[in-house]
Parts: structure tokens; C-alpha cells; sequence
């Protein structure tokens, strides 16, 4: 009965979303429509699109397993998160105000505009590409867990992991055919759902921890330290962890295109201002929830469980519904980035190997298709390795990240050249992935005062565009396209320069 | 904060100064090995993510109106 009852609230959840989807159906014909949904969508439907994407269902599993067993170092999820919301209200308007003029896809497309370069555009997209499958099949197996105990120990683990990964490529038939627009619906519901009625639940057990024994003095003092100077982990460990994910933030593909499918610039902004609240409340109330848990006996134990532990308290109903909100941010969040990717891989790499601009949705959704049923057999291949996601996790963010200072400052500073882009891009990469190999565990460099793979990367990426683009500028003929580019930003109806790429 | 009363590049210098101090909040080490140890671990993260928070709101009151466009 009460697997009956887990099982069957995500069907009938799984049906709501695809009704409210398929209601809102339009065929998106053009590749630009099926990747930007028409660049149409309002603010609200912007703000709970880029929480669906960011706030993935592992937040529930991985992250809160995080706190659960390392303490409130947990927080720098929430902290990260924040920085990413106010570069959200910085990037607005050169994002969505170059994507509407000259008809951007994707993130690696605005790149190859902004440095005139095919290079930029395919090494940009691969990089994306690269760093986003560990997150797909991350997601997919996320799942495992959801499916493990909603059958209330019907299924064992291993086919909880097969039935979730089957279950969420099944659901991307939808985003195949929906393309962006059919997303950003999806988005609005399984929103709702995960961090409303989500929210909902975790302010349930935070009374219920308080008021039984579970307070603030009952967390362990271990569990209520940062690294500092001193430390095993480096004083600088806590700074490279948020330092990584707000400059890796933005470099998702997925989440790169919510500023393509909204109205305006101001559109964009008013989304970020509305995202920081729901997002300060819902990521600060889980972490809180989850440090307080570390006092309820078997959390200690079976830490990434502690989502399930605590809604356990209010009987098969509750994880029931504890379920459906893990389901909800991960169908957001895998239908995302399974639609950037695919996208990216049609529009920039194939594209640009064609050397056609991509018109037709036809050739983005066999990618989606391709880069679903890929992600599928690799996590089903990996089934049985459902524990140390998280580090799966850690890991693509020190690659993604390594594209910050060519796609941060392409989009701030007129003088980054696509010589500078190319080789800052490989280098960082490079040293990234070195130094992961010689220190994979736990992350951090010992002689670098504890900062991460990632952030060793991207300093030297940083210096090399910035060496790069002051020692050999752009030709005159480039610079003036690239101001003539930033000048367009100021007007109020800006010409288009064109996509060069 | 009128929008009215502010230049462009007035609007321009406040919002980033608001953008420095979200930096300086969440990102600054000395910062977090102030608050490395004990509960008031807790409080820092809460606190200064509330800042940040409301620090998105006096950059939307900051927003150049003029590059309000419509369809």
C-alpha cells in the first residue's frame, strides 16, 4: 500500500506536468524558437525557469547529505548561489539584448559573436557539453534514491536506480518535442512543487526538530566549523568552493539560456530579483533543516538519506510528497540540460562543421534524443556507484568554470581577443585537470593554502587572457566591430553587426 | 533611493559598490575565518546571504531605466 502510494503520487504528478506542458504546446519549427521559446516568457515564468535549472533535485539528496555530515559548511551552496543571482542582474542586459538582436541559440553562440571566432564557439561547446553529462547522469541516478524509498524496501537499490533513470529519459520525450517552451512551462510547475510545496515541508520539520530535542546546541561543535588558517582543508578552501560556483554559475549552458527566453533585459533582472528571496528561504531553511538532522540518530549514518529520514515523521504520505519535490527539481533540471547540450551540439559544433547556420529544430532534437539515451546508458551502466556523487559534482565544476574569464569578460571588456579566449580557455583546463589528477581528494591543493583545482585553473586562465589580449590586441577592423557591438548595448533599438560565426 | 534624483553614472557607481560588498560579504576569507567557529557560523551564512538578498533590491531601485525597451 504504501509503495502505492510513493509510486503513484510521481505518476500523477508526472501526468500533471505533461498536461500543463502539452496545453501549452507550440510547434517550435526554427531552431531559434525550439532553443529560446520564442524569446517570450515574463518575468515570474524567468525567475522559476532559472530556479528549476539551478536548484536541482540533488540539492535534496547530495547537498543536504553534505550538511548532514560535514556541518555548516554546507551553507556555501546558498552563498554561491546568491553571487550567481546578482551576476543574473549584471548579465542581463548584454545577454538578452545581443541574443534578441542577433538571433543568439545558445551560450557558445553569443561567444563565437562576441570574438568573431569558430574556435571560441566549438571549444566553448565542448567544454559545455563535457561538464554538463556528469550532472545528467548525476541527476539520473539521483533518483535511485527516490524510487528506493518510495517502494519502502519493495525494490532494492540497484533497480530503484534502473526504474529512475528509465523514468526521467522516458519523461524527455517531452523536452524533445517541446523544446525550450515546453521547458519553461514544466518549469513553472515542478517549481511550484519542489520549493513551494517543497518549503512547505521543511518549515514542517524544522518546527518539528526544534520542538523535539533537535535545537541549534544539540548540533555537534565539530559540525560548526569553517576552514580557517590552520586547518586540514587550507584557509582558502571555503573562498575557492564559492568562488568556484559563482563564476562556474553562468557557464552553464542550460542555465545560459534562461536569459535568452525572456522579453527584455529588464525581464531578466526582475527575474534575478524575484529568484533571490525564494531562493534565500528555501536553500537556507533545507541547509538549517539538515545541520539540525545531524542530531536525529541514523542520519550520521546514511547522510545523504536525511531527506527521507525527516519526512519519515510524518508517515508514508510525507515521503510521499518528500519524494515528488525531488522528482519535480530534477525533471527541471536534467530536462535543461539535456536540451542545452543537445542544442549546443547541433547549433555550434555540427554547424559550425557544416559551416551553415543551423535553421531547422530537426537537427537540435535527434541531439537531445542522442544526448538522452547516452546519459541513460551511462547511468545505468553506473548504477551501482550511487554513493560520492557529490564529487561528480565538484569535479565538472572545476572544468566548467575554466570558461568565466572568456565569458565574463568578453561580455564586460571590449579588449579580450579571440586569441586570448582560445588559449586562457586551454590552459585553464589544463592545469584544472592536472591538478585534479595529482590532488583528487579531498579537492584541495595543500600548497596553495587549500584553493581547488578549479581555482588554480582559472588563475592562470585569467592571466593568460588578460597577457594574451594587452600583448597582441585585436586588429583595428575587429576592435571597431567589437565597440560597435557594445555601443549597440546603449541604444535603445541597436543595428545589427550580425553573427560573423 | 529615487531613481529620479540619481545620474546614470551615479546609478552605475552604486550598483557597484552594492556588487563589491556581496563580494566582500561571501567571498572575503577574513570573513569566513571570523566567523569559522561555533554557531556563529550559522549566523554569518543566514545573515550575510539576507544582506545579499536585499542587496538585489537596491540594485533593481539602481537599474538604468533607460535601457527599458519593449517588444
Amino acid at each position: 500500500m504504501n509503495m502505492l502510494i510513493g509510486y503513484g503520487a510521481i505518476l500523477l504528478f508526472t501526468v500533471l506536468v505533461v498536461v500543463v506542458m502539452s496545453r501549452g504546446r507550440r510547434v517550435d519549427k526554427s531552431m531559434s524558437e525550439y532553443a529560446t521559446g520564442g524569446r517570450s516568457f515574463n518575468s515570474w515564468f524567468g525567475t522559476m525557469a532559472f530556479l528549476n535549472t539551478w536548484l536541482a533535485g540533488t540539492m535534496f539528496i547530495s547537498f543536504a547529505g553534505l550538511t548532514a555530515s560535514a556541518g555548516a559548511i554546507g551553507f556555501y551552496s546558498l552563498s554561491y548561489s546568491l553571487l550567481s543571482v546578482v551576476l543574473m542582474f549584471f548579465l542581463g542586459t548584454p545577454v538578452n539584448k545581443w541574443g534578441r538582436i542577433h538571433d543568439l541559440r545558445t551560450q557558445a553562440d553569443l561567444l563565437g559573436l562576441r570574438y568573431n571566432s569558430r574556435s571560441v564557439r566549438v571549444i566553448a561547446a565542448l567544454i559545455g557539453v563535457l561538464a554538463s553529462i556528469p550532472w545528467v547522469v548525476l541527476g539520473m541516478q539521483s533518483l535511485g534514491l527516490v524510487f528506493s524509498t518510495l517502494s519502502f524496501g519493495q525494490v532494492s537499490p540497484y533497480v530503484a536506480v534502473v526504474i529512475g533513470v528509465l523514468f526521467i529519459a522516458a519523461r524527455q520525450i517531452w523536452t524533445v518535442k517541446l523544446g525550450t517552451r515546453g521547458l519553461i512551462i514544466s518549469d513553472m510547475v515542478q517549481g511550484i512543487f519542489a520549493y513551494g510545496v517543497g518549503f512547505l515541508v521543511i518549515l514542517g520539520l524544522l518546527v518539528w526538530l526544534i520542538t523535539n530535542g533537535h535545537g541549534f546546541n544539540e548540533v555537534s561543535p565539530s559540525l560548526l566549523q569553517l576552514p580557517g588558517p590552520g586547518s586540514a582543508a587550507g584557509p582558502f578552501y571555503l573562498f575557492s568552493l564559492i568562488f568556484t560556483g559563482m563564476m562556474g554559475a553562468w557557464c552553464w549552458p542550460d542555465l545560459f539560456v534562461r536569459m535568452f527566453s525572456v522579453k527584455t533585459p529588464k525581464t531578466v533582472q526582475k527575474s534575478a530579483v524575484q529568484a533571490a528571496p525564494i531562493m534565500f528561504l528555501f536553500s537556507a531553511a533545507l541547509t538549517t533543516v539538515c545541520l539540525l538532522a545531524t542530531s536525529v540518530p541514523g542520519v550520521s549514518d546514511a547522510p545523504d538519506t536525511v531527506w527521507f529520514i525527516l519526512a519519515g515523521i510524518g508517515g508514508a504520505g510525507m515521503v510521499a510528497i518528500a519524494g515528488v519535490c525531488v522528482v519535480a527539481a530534477t525533471m527541471g533540471n536534467v530536462g535543461a540540460n539535456l536540451q542545452a547540450v543537445g542544442t549546443q551540439l547541433a547549433n555550434d559544433v555540427i554547424g559550425v562543421r557544416k559551416q551553415e547556420r543551423i535553421e531547422s529544430a530537426k537537427g537540435a532534437k535527434i541531439a537531445v534524443a542522442a544526448i538522452t539515451l547516452i546519459s541513460a546508458g551511462a547511468a545505468l551502466l553506473m548504477a551501482n556507484q550511487v554513493s560520492g556523487l557529490i564529487v561528480v559534482a565538484f569535479v565538472s565544476y572545476q572544468a566548467i568554470c575554466q570558461l568565466a574569464p572568456t565569458l565574463l569578460l568578453g561580455i564586460f571588456w571590449r579588449r579580450g581577443t579571440a586569441a586570448a579566449a582560445n588559449s586562457a580557455m586551454v590552459s585553464g583546463i589544463l592545469v584544472a585537470a592536472v591538478l585534479e589528477l595529482m590532488y583528487p581528494s579531498p579537492l584541495s591543493i595543500p600548497w596553495l593554502g587549500g584553493l581547488t583545482s578549479g581555482v588554480a585553473g582559472l588563475i592562470v586562465n585569467l592571466a593568460v587572457y588578460l597577457a594574451v589580449s594587452l600583448a597582441k590586441p585585436a586588429p583595428a577592423a575587429e576592435q571597431d566591430r567589437v565597440d560597435a557591438l557594445f555601443e549597440g548595448l546603449k541604444k535603445k533599438e541597436p543595428v545589427s553587426q550580425g553573427a560573423l560565426t | 533611493m529615487s531613481q529620479a534624483v540619481l545620474t546614470s553614472d551615479r546609478r552605475s557607481h552604486v550598483r557597484r559598490t552594492i556588487f563589491a560588498i556581496d563580494i566582500l560579504l561571501l567571498l572575503a576569507p577574513p570573513v569566513h575565518w571570523l566567523f569559522s567557529d561555533g554557531q556563529s557560523t550559522i549566523w554569518y551564512f543566514l545573515v550575510a546571504n539576507a544582506l545579499v538578498t536585499l542587496s538585489l533590491f537596491g540594485l533593481w531601485m539602481t537599474r538604468d531605466t533607460d535601457e527599458e525597451e519593449t517588444r
